[in-house]
């Protein structure tokens, strides 16, 4: 019994290894297409390959180390012609998606490789011409089932922070393995960002029911899976996805690990030192040992969150393979450069960053380039910053454009807008259903998405800016923070409840006079600097009951939406530097929440992310009105 | 069988496994949760770690009533949490696990067994139910 614990034990190493693999493989893969004859990178594929192969045959994943070796076989002959043909990048190219997609069901079912018998309706396999399948015989292995009709109902996480993005991309994922023939919400409501909860889809797929669920429910923030004729089972997959995400692990350098032994070794030292100053009652040895074991602490403190870092390397290498597979679907030419890949940030930044940057790119190769031109990711270290920029230096945006589109959609009186510096501009088109391109595209629809990255950055404690100008290319730059274990906090009271804001959030506070607060449609407002700001109460928001407003009123300036807005507190605390620490289930499901931490005096405070409390709040505040 | 701390909620009488909890504590403070539902009471600071305290009555469908100042501090492998309930009990070995009353319980009653205890029924927690519960709610 002690080899399927084993097993266990290496599979999500042999997971993320190979995931690496794989990603460096393409990334290869799209240099060797601009120097075909490079040996070098030939040598490297070879070893690349070579390696998932052995892995995958030490695992006993049979029919991946099958794929393997077929690449490998290519890549042997490739490198004894000195040369690779673009049609034999191609076929690697496959291969290796082919590889991932094996990989991803694995990680999704979280058992051994599928049988081979159920491999033929694998997914993504219809799409590829028989031909270009490395692996020939696994298309005529097993009979396919013919195609039927499903209706699913996809649950998006509650703590999803775009949920329709989340549903656009299940919808994506679908098409891969069937037919999508209809949808609840539509595509339509889903690109202005609805807040969706439940996605409704018929499907006509022959792909089996199990694999279409595995394939959904790996994706980040699907809840559950279920058939409209099987809803009394509702629920059922829920409880066994609870604590999927606490078992992901990290892999640590081994000069680290040994930097925190010897750490431990002079903690413990420095212990007998405090004892024995403290049994001698000698106040000046025990006052330099607590010294020591301050700076002790502190240098802890900063290693143990090094474990936590990763280069930013570990998410862009896809993004060559993806720039390379978009520029051929819409005839473009582009060149992508990236740099400062060495960059390190803590894992779970990195993780939530993956699908804004994809988002970003796409945008720039779609709405950015015209027919020729370079997109670029660049990113460095500024003090506790780590600052991500995507550029392009394709048409720009045209500030009048946007500014006519603000005016048309509602979003700023002409007024205000005539007065609004680019740099708010442009905020604009961050709010969600804005967009400038003339015509919708298959790869970013058009323009979704610039709120969905925007929302993932300031949920991680970061903002975002956008510069251009018409012709000269734009520019979208992220900043980040380099680990989110420690983060400064507004602290404020409502009622006896006091919550921590993310400074990163806070534009800036103030009190004024009741009698400078304006009511306008029933909605308080506040004139500040040229600007009305609606006026939220954090009160009403944390449910709690509402207390007249009177006297010195404390605001918070906050963005929310692209949009400044004050929330009314009852108390400014002031600001504290707070480890955060993040939540578990049941806490986790609560929305509005993203942490939680301990002050200095042992009270537990929550973070709030106040437009997530807002957008939580809404269905009920309808509900009740 | 196996040890079961038992406790009031309204007056019927519960039980929890003894490996299922962590411990009982008396917390020095309570703190509220923003946006939470109403059996979340708060969330307590347990040797560092943050964990809510749940209303067990209130979720139950128990009439509100005085509450047992300690906690029940459960550890249910998926999620770590507290309970408050109407009246602490003992620490008891029950007699038989094959009550006559078993069976006869409504689901969202989270109730996984009936146990007998010196002629009183012990319902047995389903902590399993329980945290679905608070997964779908």
């Amino acid at each position: 019994m002690e080899r399927p614990m084993d097993m266990a034990k290496y599979r999500e190493l042999f997971l993320s290894e190979t995931r690496e693999h794989l990603d460096s493989m393409s990334r290869l893969l799209v240099e060797l297409e601009k120097q075909p004859d490079d040996a070098d990178v030939l040598a490297a594929l070879f070893r690349q390959a070579h390696s998932v192969k052995g892995m995958a045959a030490s695992m006993g994943y049979g029919e991946m180390a099958e794929q393997a070796h077929a690449l490998e076989d290519l890549l042997d002959d490739c490198r004894r012609a000195g040369r690779i043909s673009p049609e034999a990048i191609d076929r690697l190219l496959r291969g290796c998606d082919r590889l991932e997609e094996q990989l991803e069901a694995l990680a999704a079912e979280g058992k051994p490789a599928p049988d081979p018998a159920d491999s033929a309706v694998d997914v993504g396999i219809e799409e590829l011409p028989a031909n270009a399948l490395i692996v020939e015989d696994v298309d005529e292995d097993g009979p396919k089932s013919s195609p039927a009709e499903t209706i699913l109902l996809i649950d998006i996480a509650e703590h999803a922070v775009a949920p329709a993005a989340r549903a656009l991309l299940a919808l994506r994922e679908l098409e891969r393995v069937g037919e999508v023939l209809q949808v609840r919400p539509d595509r339509e409501t889903l690109l202005q960002g609805a807040p969706v909860r439940t996605l409704r889809v018929v499907l006509r797929s022959s792909a089996a029911a199990e694999r279409i669920d595995a394939a959904l429910l790996a994706m980040a923030d699907i809840a559950g899976v279920r058939r409209e004729d099987e809803t009394e089972q509702e629920g059922t997959e829920l409880p066994r996805r609870r604590r999927e995400d606490s078992e992901r692990s990290v892999r640590v350098r081994t000069e680290l690990l040994d930097q925190l032994i010897n750490l431990t070794g002079e903690l413990l030292t420095t212990r007998t030192r405090l004892q024995t100053a403290h049994r001698e009652r000698a106040v000046a040895d025990l006052e330099a040992g607590l010294d020591q074991l301050s700076l002790l602490v502190d240098d802890l403190h900063y290693r143990v969150l090094q474990v936590r870092m990763m280069p930013l390397a570990s998410i862009t290498g896809r993004l060559p393979r993806m720039v390379r597979d978009l520029a051929r679907k819409t005839g473009k030419r582009v060149e992508l450069r990236i740099a400062g890949e060495e960059v390190e940030l803590d894992r779970s930044i990195l993780e939530e960053l993956a699908d804004p940057l994809i988002h970003m790119l796409r945008n720039a190769v779609d709405h950015g380039i015209e027919e020729e031109g370079v997109v670029a990711v660049r990113a460095w270290r500024e003090k506790d910053l780590v600052l991500i920029e995507v550029s392009d230096n394709g048409r720009g945006i045209d500030p009048e454009v946007v500014r006519a589109r603000a005016v048309q959609l509602g979003l700023v009186d002409a007024e205000r807008l005539r007065a609004m510096g680019e740099r708010d501009l442009f905020a604009l088109l961050c709010r969600p259903g804005f967009s400038t391109a003339a015509q919708v595209t298959e790869t970013s629809g058009r323009g979704v998405g610039m709120d969905v990255v925007k929302a993932a950055v300031e949920h991680l404690g970061g903002d975002m800016e956008i510069l251009s100008a018409p012709g000269e290319g734009t520019r979208i730059l992220l900043r980040l923070p380099l680990s989110v274990a420690i983060i400064k906090i507004l602290l404020v009271a409502v009622g006896d409840c006091q919550v921590a804001i993310p400074i990163t959030r806070v534009h800036r506070t103030l009190e004024v006079a009741r009698d400078e607060l304006q009511s306008s449609g029933r909605q308080l407002v506040l004139r500040l600097d040229e600007e009305v700001l609606p006026l939220l109460s954090l009160r009403k928001m944390l449910r709690m009951p509402g207390r007249p407003v009177a006297g010195n009123v404390p605001l918070v300036v906050v963005e929310m939406r692209g949009q400044r807005v004050g929330l009314v507190v009852d108390q400014l605390i002031g600001q504290h530097e707070v480890f955060v620490k993040s939540l578990e289930f049941p806490l986790d499901r609560l929305p509005g929440l993203t942490g939680a931490s301990v002050l200095g005096d042992g009270r537990v405070v929550f973070i709030i992310d106040p437009q997530g409390l807002l957008e939580a709040g809404r269905p009920a505040a309808e509900h009740a009105a | 069988m196996e040890k079961v701390l038992t406790f009031e909620l309204g007056d019927e009488l519960y039980g929890l496994p003894l490996s299922s909890i962590q411990e009982v504590v008396e917390p020095a403070g309570l703190y509220p949760i923003p946006s939470a539902p109403a059996w979340y009471l708060g969330a307590i600071n347990c040797h560092g770690t943050i964990l809510p305290i749940l209303d067990l009555p209130g979720i139950l469908g128990f009439v509100s009533g005085p509450r047992d100042g300690k906690m029940i501090v459960i550890d249910g492998g998926a999620a770590r949490l507290g309970f408050c309930v109407t009246r602490l009990g003992e620490i008891v070995e029950p007699d038989d696990d094959n009550s006559p009353a078993n069976g006869r319980q409504l689901p969202e009653c989270c109730v996984e067994r009936v146990l007998d205890h010196c002629g009183r029924m012990i319902h047995l927690l389903d902590l399993t139910a329980l945290l679905d519960r608070l997964d779908r709610d």
